[in-house]
C-alpha cells in the first residue's frame, strides 16, 4: 500500500475531475490509478516531443510554443489555452499591482470562465488593461513575414476570430457546466466548484515535477507557464477520458436493460417506475478500469486522416502515441 | 489422298507419266547438270517403263563410249568438268536424284491439298504440278495399254524389289572389275556379254539400252553426245547472256525460291567463312594496292578531252557491264518489232540516258569502259567463288614454293589482275583471258602430281572462268584517232542499216553475237598453254567447223597426259571429302552453296562474333539485332512466298535470304512498323500549321486543360493569396529599410536593392504537347503539371521558394494519395461484395477511408484555409501599409520645393533615385504625392535617409514622454553657491565640497582663457555639474547592468568586517 501510496498521488485529484465531468459515484481506486498512469504517460510524451522541437528550434528548455504546437491541430482547445493563458498574465499583473485580486483568482481557476457577475465595474476595467498582452503564436500569419507592425491600442480591442471562437467554445462548455449542476443543492454546487479548481499542478508545481519525472526528461527546467499548461492539459485528459468513459458505460447499460428485457425478464420493466424508498439503483455503478481502458483505445485510436498517405503500400502503420 | 498412291505403291508407270510432265515444263533444268538431264531426256524418250524401273531404282550403269573420237574425247574432258564418270555411282545418285524430285512433288501435292484453304500457300508452280499428279489418274489408265504392250515385248519380267539386295553385292564386284580395266574402256565393254536393246535410231540421241547378266540396264552414250551438247548448250548459254541476262537471272531466282525445300545442315559454314576470310583480307589488299594506282588514273582522266561518245563505232554492245540497263534492253528486245527506232537511233538513246559512267569509262581509248565493266565483273566472281578460289587470290610467296620460280615463269593471280585491270593494262579482251587462264595452267603445270588437292580447284576456276569469258564483249581498246578513221565507214553502214529498217533485230542480234562467241573461244582456245582444239562436233554449228578441221601437232601426247591428270583428279577428289561431296551434290545444293557463300559467311561472321576463343559466350559483345527486312523475309518465308532476296534482285550482289541461319527469326513481327523520323516530322509540321492556323499565329493563345483559368474557382484564391503575400513582403521590405535608415547614419545602397519578386503566371503546357498527336495522359506532362500545382499551393501557404527536391519529395507524395484515392474508388466499384454501394456511397466511403470524413470537410477546408486566409493577408496588408506611411510621414513632413533649394547639393549628386525606380516608397499609392505637393515621385535617397535618420534620433525621447503621458519633464535647476545653505542638512557637507571643486575649476578655466580669476560675487558661482568635471575628478558612480539589477557588493567574512554601531550609521553619511 505504501508503495502505491508512492507511486499514485493523484487519486483525489482525479476523482474530483472526474465529479466535474460527470462521474457521480466513488470511484474505485483502480480506476483512478490507471488514469493516473495515463495521464502521467501522456505528460511524458508531451515532454518529449516538445524537447524535440525546441531542440530543433536550437534551444533546450521547453517554452510555451512548444507545448501549443503539439495540440495546434485542435484549435477549440488552443483557443481555451490561450485564453486561460492571458488571464494568467493578467492575474500576474494584478498580483503585482496588489488589491483586489484576490477575486481575480477566483475567476481565473475556472478557466476565466467567471469573468461574469462577481467583479465589480472596476475590476473589469483594468481587465481590459491588462488583457493587451495577447498571446501571440509564432505560427500566425503575421509571423510569415520579416517585419510587424506595431498594434495600435484600437487594434488590440479588436476580437479576433480565434477569441470568438474561443468564447463559443467556452460558452458551449459552460452550458454543458450548467447543465450538470442545474439539479444541484446548494452544497453540492459548493462542491462542485471546488473540484472544478482541482489541478494536477497549481500550488503543487514541485509534486508534479517530481511526478513527471520531469528532471529527468528535460535538460533544462521548464518555465512556469510550461508547468501551468501541463496542469491545464492534464485536467483536460482526465475530462476527455472520463467522459468518453462515461459514454461507455451508458452504451453498455443500455445493451444490458436490453437483454433483460429481451429475456422477459418482468423485474426489468417493472424497474421503470421508481418509488421514494426503493433500493439505489443498480445501474448506477462506477466506471471502472476497464471503461477507461476502453476510452484509452478509442481515443488513440488513428483515423483515416493519418493512415490515408500508407494505404496500398502494405507494411506496419507505426505511429506515435497521440495526445488526447 | 487416294491420289497419291502412285507414290505409295511406288508405281513405276505413273512416275514415268509425271515425269514426262515434268520434264515438258523443264522442270529438271533447274536441279540437274545438263549431262544428268540428257541421260535423263533419253530415258524418257525411250518411253520403256521396264527401263525407267531399273533407272529408277538404280539399276544401271552409265558406260561412255568412247571409240567414236578419242582424241576429241580427251580434249572434251579437259574442257567439260561436267563430263560423268562411267559407272553405276553417277546413275545411282541420278536416280535417286530423280526419285527425291518426284517424291518431293507428292509431298508438295499433299499439303498443298491438305491447306487448299489457304491461298497463301498455293504457290503457281505447286499449282501446275498439282494438276499434274491430279491429271496422274487419268493419264496412266490410257497410257496402260501400251505399257502392257511393252511389258509383251520385253522378255523379262518386272523385277521385284528384292532382288535390289543381291545387285549390291554384284555391283562390288563389277566396280572391281572395272578398277582393273580402269585403263582401257574399250576393254570392259567387250568383256561383258550385251544384250542390246535397240532404241529408236535417232541420230541426235544415239544412246544405247542394253542389259548386262546382272539383271542391270546398261547405258551406253557415245561422248559426243556429251559434246555436242554441250556445244548446244554453250551456244544458248552464251546467246543468253550477251542478249540478255534476265533469263539466267530467272533460273537463279528458280533455284532460289528452291531453297527451302532443301534441308540444309551446317557443316560447310565453317569451311565458307574461313575462305570468305581470306578472300576479304586479299580484297583489302587489293584495296590498299589500288589507292596508289588511282593517282595515275586521276591523271589520265583529267588530261583526256572530252569527246562525244556518239562518235563511236560500236555496236550496241553493253555487253555484262551496263547493269543497269538490263532489264530496258531485254525489255527493248522483246518488242524490238514495235519500236519504231533503228538500231543507231536506240544506241544513241542509250548512249545519252547512260548519264553515270562508270569508273572506267575514258574517252581517249574508245571501249574501255565496257571491256573493263565485264572484266571485272569476272574477275570479281572468281574471287567470289570461294569454294575453289581462295588458293589463286594472292601470289605464290616463296616460303610456300621455294622452287616456284623456276618451275612457273610468268606467274599470275587474280589480285595481281585486278591490279593490272585497275592500272588499265590490258588493251584487248584476249590480254585479260589470257592472264586468267594462265593462273590455273599454272596451277596445272607446277601441280604435276595428279594426286594433288590444288589442281581439283583449279579445273574448277577453269571451268567457272570458261563460262563466264563469253559474258565480256570482245572489244579491243583503241585509241580515239583510230575511231575517227572508222568513222566514215560506219556511217556508211548506219545508212545500210537505215534502209533495212526495221528487220527483226532478234535474229540479227543473235548471229551477231554468235559471231562474237566464236571469236571468244578461238581466244580461249589459243590462250591456253596446250593450245587444245575444240571439240569437234561436226554438224552442230558451221562457225566451229573450221576451227575442228585445224589440226594440232601437239595434241597426241599431251591429251594422253591430260587424261592421266584427269583420273588422277578423279582419286584427288576422293581424299578431299568437302570437295567430293560437293561433286555429289546435286545441282541445286552447289546453286545452293555459291549463291548462298557469302550470306552463310555473314551469318557466321555475326554468330562467330559473339564468342571468344574458349566458346564461351562474350558478355560485351553486341547483340545481334533482328532487322525488319529480315523480319518480312521471314514471313514472306512463312507464307511460301517467294523470297529470293533481301533486295529481291539478285544482281544486287545481294544475299538471299536462309531461314535457318535467321537468329532472330522466328520472332513475331511487330504490328506496327512504326513511323519514320521524317514521316513524323512531315505529321507533327502540318499539326503545328493547323494549330498556329487556329491560333493566329500565336501558340500561347489556345490553352491547355492545364492551364487553369486565373479568375475564377479556386485557383483564383490561390492567386490571389500569393500576390498578396508578395506585395506585403515589398512592403516588409520598405519598412526594413527605413528601420536602417532610422538606425544607421549610411546605407549603403546594396540594402537599398528591393527584393525581386516576379509575379506570378499561369504557365501552360509547352505549345508542342498541345498538338493533336501528343498525348496528354503521359506520365511526364501530368507529373509536371502537379508538381506546377503543388509548387503554387506552397507558394500559398508562404514560401517564397523551394528546393526542387522539397517539391518533387511534395509531388510525389501527392501522387501516392491520389492515387490512393483512386485505387480505393475502384475497389469499391469492382467488389464482389453483395451489399452493393450505389455510386454515392461509393463516393463517401472512398473520401472517408482517405481521411475526409465528409464533403463538407473539403469546403469547410477551402473556407477556414484559403478564403479566411485571404482575409487576414488582406488585412495584414492594409495594417502593414499605414505603418509604412507612418514611418515615412517625419520623413516627408514639411516637404515642399524650398527643401529641396536648401539641399540642392545633395539633390544634385544624389543619383540613386534613378535606381530605385518610380515610385520605389509608393507615395502614390498611400497618396503621399497629393498630400505634399510633391512634383516628382522619386526622392533623393539622401535626402529620405538624413531627415529620416535626425528625425528618429531626436524622437527617441519623445516617444518615451510618450509612454508616460501625464508626467512632463522635470528641468533641475543649477545650483549657486548662495543656495548650499538652503538645502537639507544632510547633504550641506556634500554641496560645500563640491563648491569648492567648482571654484578651482572656475579658475583654472578662467586662467586659460585668460581672464579675472575672481570668482562671481553675491556667492553666485555657479555649481559645476559632475558631467562638466573633468573625468578624473568626477564622481564614481555605481554601475547598473542591464537586468537593472543591483547586484549586491561581494560579502567579505564577517571576521574581517568592521560593524559600525548602528546609531552612527545615518550620521556618517
Amino acid at each position: 500500500m505504501s508503495v502505491q501510496d508512492n507511486k499514485y498521488k493523484y487519486r483525489a485529484e482525479i476523482q474530483q475531475m472526474m465529479f466535474v465531468s460527470g462521474e457521480v459515484n466513488d470511484t474505485p481506486r483502480e480506476t483512478t490509478s490507471l488514469i493516473e498512469d495515463i495521464v502521467r504517460g501522456q505528460v511524458i510524451e508531451i515532454l518529449l516531443q516538445a524537447t524535440r522541437s525546441a531542440s530543433s528550434r536550437g534551444t533546450k528548455s521547453i517554452a510555451p510554443e512548444d507545448v501549443i504546437f503539439l495540440i495546434r491541430h485542435d484549435k477549440a482547445k488552443v483557443n481555451r489555452l490561450r485564453t486561460y493563458l492571458s488571464w494568467k498574465d493578467v492575474r500576474k499583473n494584478a498580483k503585482d499591482e496588489g488589491g483586489g485580486t484576490e477575486s481575480l483568482i477566483e475567476g481565473d481557476a475556472a478557466s476565466g470562465a467567471a469573468a461574469s457577475g462577481s467583479q465589480g465595474n472596476d475590476s473589469s476595467k483594468s481587465l481590459t488593461k491588462y488583457k493587451k498582452s495577447k498571446i501571440r503564436l509564432p505560427w500566425e500569419i503575421q509571423f510569415m513575414f520579416s517585419e510587424q507592425h506595431l498594434e495600435t491600442p484600437e487594434e488590440a480591442e479588436q476580437v479576433d476570430d480565434d477569441e470568438k471562437a474561443a468564447t463559443v467554445a467556452s460558452l458551449k462548455r459552460l452550458k454543458m457546466a450548467d447543465d450538470r449542476t442545474k439539479n444541484m443543492t446548494k452544497e453540492e454546487y459548493v462542491h462542485w466548484s471546488e473540484c472544478r479548481q482541482a489541478s494536477f499542478t497549481f500550488r503543487k508545481a514541485k509534486r508534479f515535477k517530481e511526478w513527471a519525472q520531469i528532471n529527468q526528461l528535460c535538460d533544462s527546467r521548464p518555465n512556469d507557464d510550461v508547468i501551468d499548461i501541463l496542469g491545464f492539459l492534464t485536467f483536460e485528459i482526465v475530462c476527455s477520458l472520463t467522459e468518453e468513459a462515461m459514454n461507455i458505460k451508458s452504451a453498455e447499460d443500455k445493451l444490458i436493460q436490453k437483454s433483460l428485457i429481451k429475456e422477459g425478464n418482468e423485474e426489468a420493466k417493472r424497474r421503470k417506475r421508481k418509488y421514494l424508498f426503493d433500493k439505489p439503483d443498480d445501474l448506477a455503478k462506477p466506471i471502472m478500469p476497464y471503461h477507461i481502458e476502453e476510452a484509452w483505445r478509442r481515443l488513440q485510436s488513428i483515423d483515416f486522416k493519418h493512415k490515408a498517405v500508407r494505404s496500398f503500400s502494405g507494411g506496419m502503420l507505426k505511429s506515435r502515441t497521440r495526445l488526447i | 489422298m487416294e491420289k497419291l498412291s502412285t507414290f505409295r505403291s511406288n508405281d513405276s508407270a505413273k512416275l514415268l507419266h509425271l515425269a514426262k510432265e515434268l520434264e515438258k515444263t523443264n522442270f529438271f533444268e533447274t536441279f540437274l547438270n545438263e549431262n544428268e538431264i540428257r541421260i535423263l531426256k533419253s530415258v524418257l524418250n525411250e518411253n520403256d517403263s521396264d527401263l525407267w524401273k531399273n533407272f529408277i531404282e538404280g539399276n544401271c550403269v552409265l558406260r561412255i563410249n568412247k571409240d567414236e573420237n578419242r582424241m576429241s574425247m580427251d580434249s572434251a574432258q579437259k574442257d567439260d568438268e561436267d563430263m560423268i564418270e562411267e559407272g553405276r555411282k553417277p546413275v545411282k545418285l541420278l536416280a535417286s536424284h530423280v526419285r527425291y524430285l518426284l517424291w518431293e512433288k507428292a509431298v508438295d501435292y499433299y499439303f498443298t491439298s491438305a491447306n487448299l484453304d489457304h491461298s497463301i500457300y498455293s504457290i503457281e508452280e505447286v499449282s501446275n504440278d498439282y494438276s499434274i499428279v491430279n491429271s496422274l489418274d487419268n493419264a496412266v489408265a490410257e497410257e496402260k495399254t501400251n505399257s502392257d504392250d511393252m511389258d509383251g515385248v520385253e522378255t523379262q519380267p518386272k523385277q521385284p524389289v528384292r532382288e535390289e539386295d543381291d545387285d549390291y553385292d554384284d555391283d562390288e564386284e563389277d566396280e572391281e572389275e572395272e578398277d582393273n580395266s580402269a585403263d582401257n574402256e574399250a576393254k570392259t565393254d567387250s568383256t561383258q556379254t550385251e544384250q542390246n536393246i535397240e532404241s529408236k535410231d535417232d541420230k541426235s540421241c544415239p544412246v544405247k539400252f542394253s542389259k548386262n547378266d546382272n539383271q542391270e540396264v546398261v547405258i551406253e552414250i557415245p561422248i559426243s553426245f556429251f559434246r555436242k551438247e554441250t556445244n548446244e548448250q554453250d551456244n544458248s548459254v552464251l546467246n543468253e547472256a550477251s542478249t540478255s541476262e534476265s533469263g539466267k537471272v530467272d533460273m537463279q531466282e528458280n533455284l532460289i525460291k528452291e531453297f527451302n525445300k532443301v534441308y540444309h545442315n551446317f557443316e560447310y559454314d565453317r569451311e565458307t567463312l574461313i575462305k570468305r576470310r581470306r578472300l576479304e583480307k586479299s580484297d583489302m589488299q587489293l584495296e590498299n594496292s589500288s589507292n596508289r594506282t588511282t593517282d595515275g588514273n586521276l591523271n589520265g582522266d583529267t588530261t583526256s578531252e572530252p569527246q562525244d561518245i556518239n562518235n563511236s563505232a560500236m555496236s550496241i554492245n553493253f555487253g555484262a557491264g551496263t547493269h543497269s540497263l538490263q532489264h530496258l534492253m531485254s525489255n527493248i528486245q522483246q518488242k524490238r518489232d514495235e519500236i519504231p527506232l533503228n538500231d543507231y537511233e536506240l544506241r544513241t538513246l542509250f548512249l545519252d540516258v547512260r548519264k553515270n559512267r562508270g569508273k572506267w569509262a575514258n574517252d581517249e581509248r574508245v571501249g574501255q569502259e565496257e571491256l573493263y565493266d565485264a572484266c571485272e565483273k569476272v574477275v570479281l566472281d572468281l574471287r567470289g567463288y570461294t569454294e575453289h578460289s581462295t588458293p589463286f587470290l594472292n601470289k605464290v610467296s616463296k616460303r610456300e614454293a621455294p622452287n616456284y620460280s623456276l618451275i612457273i615463269k610468268r606467274p599470275m593471280d587474280l589480285n595481281t589482275v585486278m591490279k593490272k585491270l585497275k592500272g588499265l593494262q590490258y588493251n584487248s579482251k584476249k590480254e585479260f583471258v589470257d592472264d586468267i587462264m594462265l593462273i590455273w595452267s599454272n596451277c596445272l603445270t607446277y601441280n604435276a602430281d595428279p594426286k594433288h588437292f590444288l589442281r581439283a580447284h583449279a579445273i574448277a576456276m577453269q571451268k567457272r572462268s570458261l563460262k563466264l569469258i563469253p559474258t565480256i564483249p570482245d572489244i579491243t581498246i583503241r585509241s580515239k584517232a583510230e575511231v575517227d578513221k572508222e568513222e566514215e565507214l560506219e556511217n556508211d553502214d548506219k545508212s545500210d542499216s537505215q534502209g533495212t529498217g526495221k528487220t527483226s533485230k532478234k535474229g540479227r542480234k543473235r548471229t551477231k553475237d554468235e559471231n562474237v562467241v566464236v571469236k571468244d573461244e578461238e581466244q580461249v582456245d589459243s590462250s591456253e598453254d596446250k593450245s587444245a582444239s575444240q571439240t569437234p562436233a561436226v554438224a552442230n554449228s558451221k562457225n566451229t567447223a573450221s576451227n575442228v578441221e585445224e589440226p594440232k601437232p601437239s595434241d597426241t601426247t599431251e591429251a594422253s597426259h591430260d587424261y592421266e591428270e584427269e583420273e588422277a583428279d578423279t582419286e584427288v577428289r576422293d581424299e578431299n571429302d568437302g570437295d567430293q561431296e560437293e561433286e555429289d551434290d546435286g545441282l541445286d545444293i552447289q546453286a545452293w552453296k555459291v549463291l548462298t557463300a557469302k550470306s552463310r559467311a555473314n551469318y557466321c561472321a555475326q554468330r562467330a562474333a559473339l564468342f571468344d576463343e574458349n566458346n564461351k559466350l562474350r558478355s560485351d559483345a553486341e547483340a545481334i539485332v533482328r532487322k525488319s527486312a529480315a523480319m518480312t523475309n521471314f514471313n514472306h518465308y512463312l507464307m511460301n512466298s517467294e523470297v529470293v532476296s533481301k533486295t529481291s534482285n539478285l544482281l544486287e550482289n545481294d544475299e538471299p535470304y536462309l531461314l535457318e541461319y535467321d537468329i532472330a527469326g522466328g520472332v513475331p513481327g511487330l504490328a506496327y512498323e512504326g513511323v519514320d523520323r521524317e514521316e513524323e516530322e512531315r505529321l507533327e509540321q502540318r499539326l503545328v500549321d493547323i494549330y498556329l492556323q487556329q491560333a493566329n499565329g500565336d501558340p500561347s493563345r489556345i490553352k491547355s486543360p492545364f492551364a487553369l483559368p486565373t479568375n475564377r474557382g479556386l485557383n483564383k484564391a490561390y492567386f490571389e493569396n500569393i500576390s498578396e503575400m508578395q506585395e506585403i513582403r515589398r512592403i516588409c521590405f520598405k519598412i526594413s529599410l527605413i528601420r536602417q535608415m532610422q538606425t544607421q547614419s549610411f546605407v549603403h545602397h546594396t540594402q537599398m536593392k528591393p527584393p525581386e519578386i516576379e509575379e506570378l503566371k499561369e504557365i501552360d503546357i509547352k505549345a508542342a504537347s498541345n498538338l493533336p498527336n501528343h498525348d496528354f495522359y503521359t506520365k511526364e506532362i501530368q507529373y509536371s503539371v502537379l508538381r506546377k500545382n503543388i509548387a503554387k499551393i506552397v507558394m500559398q501557404t508562404g514560401f517564397e521558394t523551394t528546393e526542387p527536391v522539397a517539391i518533387n519529395t511534395l509531388t510525389q507524395v501527392a501522387e501516392k494519395y491520389l492515387s490512393n484515392l483512386i485505387k480505393s474508388l475502384k475497389l469499391h466499384t469492382e467488389s464482389n461484395s453483395r451489399n452493393k454501394l450505389t455510386s454515392r456511397e461509393i463516393l463517401l466511403l472512398t473520401l472517408l477511408e482517405n481521411g475526409i470524413e465528409k464533403p463538407d470537410d473539403l469546403h469547410t477546408f477551402v473556407t477556414e484555409r484559403i478564403l479566411k486566409q485571404q482575409e487576414k493577408l488582406k488585412d495584414l496588408r492594409s495594417k502593414l501599409s499605414a505603418f509604412l506611411k507612418e514611418l515615412l510621414r517625419p520623413g516627408l513632413e514639411n516637404f515642399n520645393e524650398r527643401s529641396f533649394e536648401d539641399n540642392s547639393e545633395q539633390f544634385i549628386t544624389g543619383d540613386f533615385s534613378s535606381d530605385l525606380g518610380d515610385d520605389f516608397f509608393g507615395f502614390k499609392e498611400l497618396g503621399l504625392d497629393k498630400e505634399y505637393n510633391m512634383l516628382s515621385s522619386s526622392i533623393p535617397i539622401y535626402l529620405l535617409h538624413s531627415r529620416l535618420h535626425n528625425r528618429f534620433s531626436s524622437s527617441v525621447g519623445s516617444s518615451k514622454n510618450n509612454k508616460y503621458e501625464d508626467l512632463h519633464e522635470y528641468p533641475t535647476k543649477n545650483l549657486h553657491a548662495y543656495d548650499i545653505e538652503n538645502q537639507i542638512g544632510i547633504l550641506r557637507p556634500f554641496y560645500s565640497k563640491h563648491f569648492e571643486k567648482s571654484k578651482a575649476h572656475y579658475i583654472k578655466t578662467q586662467k586659460k582663457k585668460g581672464e579675472s580669476t575672481e570668482l562671481p560675487e553675491n556667492n553666485a558661482l555657479l555649481l559645476i555639474e559632475d558631467d562638466e568635471l573633468p573625468q578624473k575628478q568626477r564622481n564614481i558612480r555605481p554601475r547598473l547592468p542591464p537586468t537593472g539589477k543591483i547586484s549586491s557588493v561581494k560579502k567579505k567574512p564577517l571576521s574581517s568586517a568592521f560593524v559600525l554601531p548602528e546609531s552612527s550609521d545615518i550620521s556618517v553619511q
